[in-house]
């Protein structure tokens, strides 16, 4: 056969050519996967974002985006996990992104939102405050129930999913209206506790059909912090094993309180590459913190 | 802990048992025995998890397969799951899917 020609410096060499090829390739996949996350965060008056992503391998699952919305009157934040590893869960995480992102940024109504509207009108009052149509509703329904159903309709035989938080920020208002789709739960604190967890309104994104999103608000108070993350960071493990675990993480966002959200982020990345030491890292590691200014971050503001 | 997965078929239930923990290098042999499963064409599939310690999202894409695979006719039955394994359940929201039940005794008509 041709094969046994060749001789085995020549085909070390070959494969070689093909891993070097291979890793070319990943490297392309790692640069333009970086471009479907934010280069900047957008910079909101009496707020901070601060952002922080640390893949495990060359391409990711996990993703973060932030962006304004409605005339810049309103910013979207959204952290997201697509299951898996690997290859599959970084292409499906550019579609999440993208659709995600894409439909909060229609403005249109559509007809399956009408009934939505419509139910508000005719609901008791009592039923009414839990769904208020608030400006950032529809893009919130649009990018959570359309996206759920784009990806069952179109991929469901590939069984992906993303657990994911998307909030709507009135900046002015202080107020965040949000869907949580089966995502770790955020915190909003300050320096005297947490405030409120921001538990699943709904399952995953991808996972059921025709999942109606349940729609909560929470308002922040002047230096109050939300912090979002993605299960890396609970689930980091030490070289023998052991998680770094989400009671580990709450101990330390607010003992002391930090003065700035970027300042949190850095905190526990800290303490979470000592934790992991020598150990490989298993899972993208990916927070989005959103800090409401207090009056002594801008003197000039009452 | 290194994972297993072994499976027993009869009486039209097969019944899978995982131990260890279901991550993204364990869920292939899982969903292996899924299709297993789907073929003998069974009325149930049983998930023994007692000894299951953690589940990865790739652990919980394979149950979703599984879910799939199945089709809507037949039950899946998660026994003995652990708290861990059940908050990531809980969070994602498969368990509207599925039955979780604490002990499974081969009874046809349980849960």
């Amino acid at each position: 056969m041709q094969e046994e020609q060749i001789s085995e410096p020549a085909a070390h060499a070959q494969r070689e050519e093909a891993l070097l090829k291979l890793e070319r390739d990943i490297q392309i996949g790692r640069r333009i996967q970086a471009s479907f996350l934010p280069t900047t965060l957008p910079e909101v008056p009496h707020w901070e974002l601060a952002a922080f992503f640390q893949p495990a391998r060359e391409v990711a699952g996990d993703f973060y985006d932030a962006f304004m919305l409605n005339q810049n009157r309103r910013v979207g934040i959204v952290i997201g996990d697509v299951c898996d590893k690997g290859v599959g869960a970084a292409l499906f995480m550019a579609l999440f992104r993208s659709l995600t992102r894409a439909f909060a940024q229609q403005h249109y109504s559509l007809r399956w939102m009408d009934a939505d509207e419509t139910d508000f009108l005719t609901s008791p009052v009592t039923d009414r405050r839990r769904g208020i149509p608030s400006t950032g509703t529809t893009a919130l329904k649009n990018a959570i129930g359309l996206t759920n159903n784009y990806i069952i309709n179109n991929h469901g035989d590939t069984n992906m999913f993303a657990t994911m938080f998307f909030g709507v920020l009135d900046p002015v208002a202080g107020v965040l209206t949000y869907i949580n789709g089966g995502h770790n739960p955020p915190w909003l604190f300050n320096a005297a506790g947490v405030k409120m967890r921001l538990m699943p309104t709904g399952p995953a994104v991808g996972m059921l059909p025709d999942v109606d999103f349940g729609i909560q608000q929470v308002t922040f108070e002047p230096g109050d912090i939300l912090l979002t993350f993605t299960d890396g960071v609970p689930e980091a493990r030490d070289p023998d094993g052991a998680f770094f675990t989400e009671a580990k993480l709450r101990m330390l966002i607010n003992d002391p309180m930090p003065a700035a959200a970027q300042e949190l982020l850095e905190r526990i990345h800290g303490r979470l590459t000592a934790h992991i030491g020598t150990a490989a890292q298993f899972d993208d590691i990916t927070m989005l913190a959103v800090r409401r200014l207090s009056a002594s971050d801008v003197p000039d503001v009452s | 802990m290194a994972f297993t997965s072994t499976i027993d078929i009869a009486n039209n239930v097969a019944r899978i048992t995982l131990v260890g923990e279901l991550d993204a290098g364990a869920a292939p042999t899982f969903r292996d025995q899924v299709e297993q499963a789907a073929n003998a064409h069974v009325q149930r599939l049983v998930i023994i998890m007692t000894d299951l310690t953690y589940m990865a999202s790739a652990g919980l894409r394979a149950l979703i397969f599984a879910k799939q695979k199945m089709g809507a006719a037949v039950d899946i039955v998660l026994v003995g799951v652990q708290d861990s394994v059940r908050e990531t359940l809980e969070m994602t929201g498969f368990h509207q899917s599925v039955a979780i039940v604490d002990a499974y005794d081969g009874d046809e008509t349980q849960p």
